[in-house]
């Protein structure tokens, strides 16, 4: 009889065990209000949740919206959109960063990004890494990641306009202005929201700026 | 050169040390002085597309590598374009929005899981444990 009890209870732990192991954490999603005015920062996280779709702009993702967070690796990864960009258009990268256990933040860049193109060029570049800083404050001080997260080691990701808000991380010096007023020798795009279908993500060129904005220096 | 260094009262940079690896893909970069690029404080990887018209390698990405001998080249696509780098790509890109971002012929998107397993793969290496 004991021994009949003894046995059923490793068999339940065994498989309890076992379904901790083998039941992968969705990727939760949900969005934490920037600080000091900076827009919201989108974040991207395992969770226990199960996943459901979710439509966003132009894509429908397998995520779950406001899940419940669940502990990771313990180690954030900010990702810096393009200009123009939106939280979506790195969604395959931030779902192969979480199933590693990672917490991914995606600060949206004031002025430039999907909603709000005013400040596209130099403008944003020079906000953009301290909204990145933030960003990690940010996370850091949510109730939710706060006690699931390290933040003496983070990583970031940066992709086109966020490619250089990542080197001026690194940290490189920027600004120069005669150089990129020659090398950035595209035209700008006009970009268009509205019935055209113009999708949501889309990005404006960096060269809109030297188009608009003559550098100072 | 010296003379925009010293006059220039917008060169900007920016350190977080809390940040210890970093990767920047398809970046805009000719604005930097690659000199303060040689010895990045943690480890930078690029990510590049050689079909990028956008920001064209030369003179962004691969002026970045040029100047940085300790960058690590994570991913290099011999087919992509500036476009690569988003996924999903959003659909119905036309105009001149379409020319730079829709992916050149001859790319295939299925590829692109293994890139972002690269990129992660870099992250792992250096911010883990």
């Amino acid at each position: 009889m004991h021994t009949t009890f003894a046995r059923a209870s490793v068999l339940l732990v065994l498989v309890v065990v076992l379904c901790a192991v083998t039941a992968e954490a969705a990727v939760g999603l949900t969005e934490i209000p920037g600080q000091d005015g900076d827009g919201p920062i989108t974040v991207y996280y395992p969770s226990s949740t199960e996943a459901q779709a979710l439509r966003r702009g132009p894509f429908t993702f397998q995520m779950a919206w406001q899940g419940v967070p669940t502990r990771g690796n313990g180690r954030l990864v900010v990702i810096s959109h393009g200009s123009g960009g939106s939280p979506w258009v790195h969604a395959d990268l931030a779902r192969v960063l979480v199933e590693e256990g990672f917490v991914v933040a995606m600060p949206e860049h004031r002025g430039d990004n999907f909603k709000d193109h005013s400040m596209i060029g130099p403008e944003s570049w020079k906000r953009r890494p301290a909204e990145v800083s933030r960003a990690i404050d940010a996370v850091g001080a949510d109730a939710r990641f706060k006690p699931l997260l390290v933040l003496d080691k983070v990583g970031m990701y940066g992709m086109s306009a966020g490619g250089h808000t990542a080197l001026v991380l690194a940290p490189g010096a920027a600004g120069r202005p005669r150089t990129w007023r020659r090398t950035a020798r595209l035209t700008s795009p006009r970009i268009s929201r509205g019935a055209s279908g113009s999708p949501r993500g889309s990005r404006a060129t960096s060269s809109t700026a030297s188009r608009r904005r003559s550098p100072s220096g | 050169m010296i003379r925009y260094r010293l006059s220039d009262a917008t060169w900007q940079s920016h350190t977080d040390t809390r940040i210890v690896a970093i990767v920047a893909a398809v970046p805009f970069a000719a604005d930097f002085d690659m000199a303060s690029l040689t010895s990045p404080r943690v480890p930078l990887g690029l990510a590049t597309a050689r079909h990028d018209r956008w920001l064209i390698p030369r003179f962004h990405s691969d002026a970045v590598l040029a100047a940085c001998a300790s960058c690590e080249k994570v991913v290099d696509l011999p087919d992509g374009g500036h476009g690569a780098y988003l996924s999903p790509l959003p659909p119905n890109l036309t105009g001149l929005l379409g020319d730079l971002l829709n992916d050149p012929p001859g790319f295939h998107r299925t590829g692109l899981h293994e890139v972002d397993v690269e990129i992660v793969a870099f992250f792992k290496k250096h911010v883990l444990p």
